[in-house]
């Protein structure tokens, strides 16, 4: 297959958290059991040195694993707040749904409007994406991670109840010690230039420190 | 005649699954696929790995009626697929009476390792990603 052939685990291990990496996009093959983990995870250790020099990309794959391992443990469990959230709020703080202006992408903020449409026209997004877009809907919009995952399951090519429940849980602290956040720095670092990250007005809600962005947004 | 049919689920669409002789169903789930308002892109990604699949009927409705009507028409007792974690796979394979083949594992984990946290799973797992292949398992 040429995704397994473009394969680059060196530099995949260097700049897999930058849009431009040399990210494998092998994730719905790997959701529909077209290819196994085992199978990916041979084929890297084969082309390095010693299976070390593939460590990143060995340590992705076993997150997807470790997902699976906790919904099996678990089952239909991940649909509901595993823990308390870690941000003061409690469950009834958060919205029910999705707002409107979010899924039309009409925000106004040009990075939540492309990721939006992005995943509506293709089906993917980076890991980077997913993470802000999901700290952005659960801690700027204050919505209940469920409205996201069950929005982004339904568009995505890999949609997973392991991987993306879990994975919203993570970012949003019910599955984590602490609430996921990015702020304007990070995103301009990792998404290369795509991105102002700024409303229509020319400011960004993510411009400022983290120890500002917590006490904004969390009680 | 044939005494076992294959039930191809959505985890699994591989060639590599079905057995040589043996019929196999896939069965696009109508109540998931409307219930969780799947994209129509992910049916097209489902159906292109299908077309790899040459031999596999592919029907559309209820899972377990359509494959236990299958199994009939093949005069088959036993309804082979592959073990999920999925609890609607797993809700429709136990409705089913389905006989579970185990996927091969990533690793080898021994049972009861704490998941509360990755890096707890990570203690454990790390050793066992990072062995060559050819090395022996150690002893956890
Ligand atoms: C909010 C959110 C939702 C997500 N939803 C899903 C989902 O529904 N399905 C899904 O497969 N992944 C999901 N992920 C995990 C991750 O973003 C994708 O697996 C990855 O971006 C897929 O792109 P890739 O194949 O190019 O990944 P690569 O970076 O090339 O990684 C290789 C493989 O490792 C696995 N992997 C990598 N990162 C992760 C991770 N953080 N968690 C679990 N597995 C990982 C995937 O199987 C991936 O295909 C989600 C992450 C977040 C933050």
């Amino acid at each position: 297959m040429q995704r397994m052939a473009a394969i680059d685990p060196i530099a995949y291990g260097a700049n897999r958290n930058h849009y431009d990496g040399a990210v494998t996009r092998l994730s719905p093959y790997l959701r529909h059991g077209v290819l196994s983990l085992k199978e990916v995870s041979e084929h890297v250790i084969a082309l390095v040195p010693t299976p070390r020099s593939a460590d990143k990309l060995l340590q992705e794959l076993a997150w997807r694993d470790y997902y699976r391992r906790v919904l099996g443990e678990r089952g239909d469990a991940v649909r509901e707040d595993l823990e308390p959230y870690k941000t003061g709020y409690q469950p009834s703080d958060y919205a029910d749904a999705l707002p409107a202006d979010f899924l039309a992408a009409q925000t106004g903020n040009d990075f939540v409007d492309a990721t939006v449409r992005e995943l509506h026209e293709t089906g993917y997004l980076h890991n980077q994406g997913r993470m802000k877009i999901a700290a952005y809907v659960v801690h700027w919009r204050r919505v209940k991670w469920q409205a996201g995952a069950a929005w982004m399951y339904a568009h995505l090519l890999d949609g997973d109840l392991a991987s993306n429940h879990l994975s919203w849980q993570w970012v949003a602290s019910t599955f984590a010690a602490k609430p996921y956040l990015f702020n304007l720095d990070n995103l301009l670092r990792w998404t290369g230039g795509r991105f102002t990250g700024c409303d229509a007005d020319g400011r960004s809600p993510f411009d400022a420190s983290y120890d500002e962005l917590n006490r904004r947004l969390f009680a | 005649m044939s005494a076992a049919v294959t039930w191809v689920h959505d985890e699994m669409l591989s060639a590599t699954v079905l057995t040589p002789g043996q019929s196999a169903v896939f069965v696009y789930d109508e109540a998931w696929l409307r219930c969780e308002g799947m994209s129509l892109k992910r049916i097209v990604f489902m159906h292109e790995c299908l077309c790899e699949m040459p031999g596999v009927e592919v029907r559309r409705g209820d899972v377990v009626h359509e494959v236990r009507a299958f199994a009939e028409r093949h005069s088959a007792h036993v309804i082979e697929t592959f073990a999920s974690r999925d609890p609607r796979l797993q809700a429709q394979a136990r409705e089913l009476g389905a006989q579970l083949l185990e996927p091969e594992p990533f690793i080898d984990l021994p049972a009861g390792v704490d998941l509360k946290r990755f890096s707890r799973y990570w203690r454990r797992a790390e050793p066992l990603v990072f062995r060559k292949p050819s090395e022996p398992a150690e002893k956890l």
